[in-house]
């Protein structure tokens, strides 16, 4: 006697439950892609935020220091970091809308910097600013992620230390100038009020690094 | 709680070979619950009493000699389940290994096409799915558990294990940055895994007769997360046991 074995029963089986599996994964992009015209939106709003203040600036040059309120944009920026790896996380580093918005963002850093860097000469004020060269190929900088831990760590001790990550291995024209401008070969690299430091620092260094530029 | 645990545990594995006997894919009957016709255990040979888990390899016999096993679940039966962590370690090891060794010996029914779905299907899925078990078992672990840690103690380390600045920082900003930064794809994934089972749970406990609330409800989240880990545990000291060529006894 042969007993049954009904092939067609297996494959209904595994139809259901790849319909099931991809239902998941598409109820999950759907959310994603939701998110992603979100972070498109907050960086469009920073835009305009970073213009609001460099236009401010230019048009009343003697009365700048006026305009010393960045708390908002800082936090904005910070915010929109956080936001931004765990794009990287989901959709992966190398997903083309993941690079693009990280292209934006590096871009929106290095004007943020930029204007700190005109109040502090200007105005005085006791900023402290990190440029941070990182990169996100597989097994170049190992101790990128708690170097870029610690800066955000060392932000949230003290409100006026500001540090901008930037991905190296975006290719953009600004992006590859300060890269040019500060001769940065490797990862981590740090420019830390101007002082540049290679390799991964601790947080007893990048103080005594502040302490020497203060 | 894990007698209780394994009310639960009874009851959907009791539900499944109900499913698995309209296929004809009973691939136990296990010792508590088991009526059979007394000719045909006669014929067969009767139990083999120096088995590790006899009531699989009368089922296992049984099937071989294409008589059908169905299951029940209109009738009442009562069992003593071990009740302390060391009673269902042992006892667990003896069912896994046994299956295991059984299968050894009845590795000629493996893909068998004179099975019919039992041979091509049941007997090479018990075969694998303890080594499917402890496979999952270690990706999970090494994935969600080792990976992460190690990326968190080595940034604590980074920062003198300094976490005071994390502490008193509860914000609404705070609130909405952690909803969006929840992975959606796994997320979804998860609940729909999450909706399949409860879906099962409350098929079986109707199927049964039974009633959530006999023993507790929050035994279904238990059951889910945490006794699987236990399941887990089991079968990989058993493998181990089995790659060492540790014998045992009933």
């Amino acid at each position: 006697m042969v007993r049954p074995y009904k092939k067609s029963r297996y494959f209904l089986a595994a139809f259901i439950t790849l319909a099931i599996f991809l239902l998941g994964v598409a109820i999950g992009s759907e959310v994603s892609d939701v998110k992603v015209s979100e972070l498109e939106k907050s960086q469009e709003q920073l835009r305009t935020d970073l213009s609001t203040l460099d236009l401010q600036y230019t048009l009343l040059e003697e009365n700048i220091c006026e305009f010393t309120d960045t708390e908002d944009v800082n936090a904005q920026l910070y915010t929109l970091s956080a936001r931004l790896t765990t794009m990287e996380d989901e959709l992966g580093k190398n997903d083309p809308d993941v690079l693009r918005l990280v292209e934006f963002y590096d871009v929106l850093q290095l004007r943020h910097w930029n204007f700190l860097k005109k109040q502090k000469e200007k105005c005085g004020m006791n900023y402290d600013l990190v440029l941070f060269f990182f990169s996100n190929e597989e097994g170049v900088c190992q101790e990128c992620e708690e170097q870029g831990f610690m800066l955000t760590y060392l932000h949230k001790k003290d409100p006026n230390f500001i540090s901008y990550g930037l991905n190296v291995d975006i290719d953009n024209p600004v992006l590859n100038l300060i890269k040019k401008k500060y001769n940065v070969t490797t990862t981590p690299t740090m420019i830390i009020n101007e002082q540049k430091v290679e390799g991964f620092t601790p947080v007893e260094e990048i103080q005594e690094y502040i302490n020497k530029s203060s | 709680m894990i007698e209780k645990i394994q009310w639960v545990e009874y009851l959907i594995n009791l539900f499944y070979k109900k499913l698995m006997g309209h296929i004809n894919c009973v691939h136990v009957s296990p010792g508590p619950f088991s009526a059979y016709r007394t000719d045909i255990l006669r014929k067969v040979g009767g139990f083999d009493e120096n088995n590790l888990t006899e009531d699989l390899e009368i089922t296992l016999r049984l099937q071989k000699y294409d008589y059908r096993i169905i299951q029940l679940l209109n009738v009442e039966v009562l069992t003593k389940a071990p009740n302390s962590l060391k009673a269902f370690y042992k006892q667990r090891n003896r069912w896994y290994k046994g299956t295991i060794l059984n299968m050894i010996n009845y590795r000629k029914m493996i893909f068998n096409k004179k099975y019919g779905d039992f041979g091509l299907v049941m007997m090479p899925w018990v075969m694998i799915a303890g080594f499917f078990t402890v496979a999952l078992f270690f990706v999970s672990l090494y994935h969600f558990g080792y990976i992460p840690l190690k990326q968190l103690i080595s940034n604590w380390n980074a920062i003198n294990f300094d976490l005071t600045v994390y502490f008193n920082t509860f914000s609404w900003d705070g609130v909405k940055n952690f909803i969006f930064n929840i992975n959606y794809i796994n997320f979804s994934l998860g609940v729909l895994g999450l909706g399949l089972a409860v879906t099962s749970f409350v098929w079986a406990y109707h199927a049964a007769g039974e009633k959530l609330r006999t023993n507790g409800t929050y035994l279904l989240p238990v059951y889910v997360i945490i006794y699987s880990w236990f399941i887990a545990t089991a079968w990989t000291l058993v493998l181990f046991d089995l790659a060492r060529g540790k014998r045992q006894k009933w």
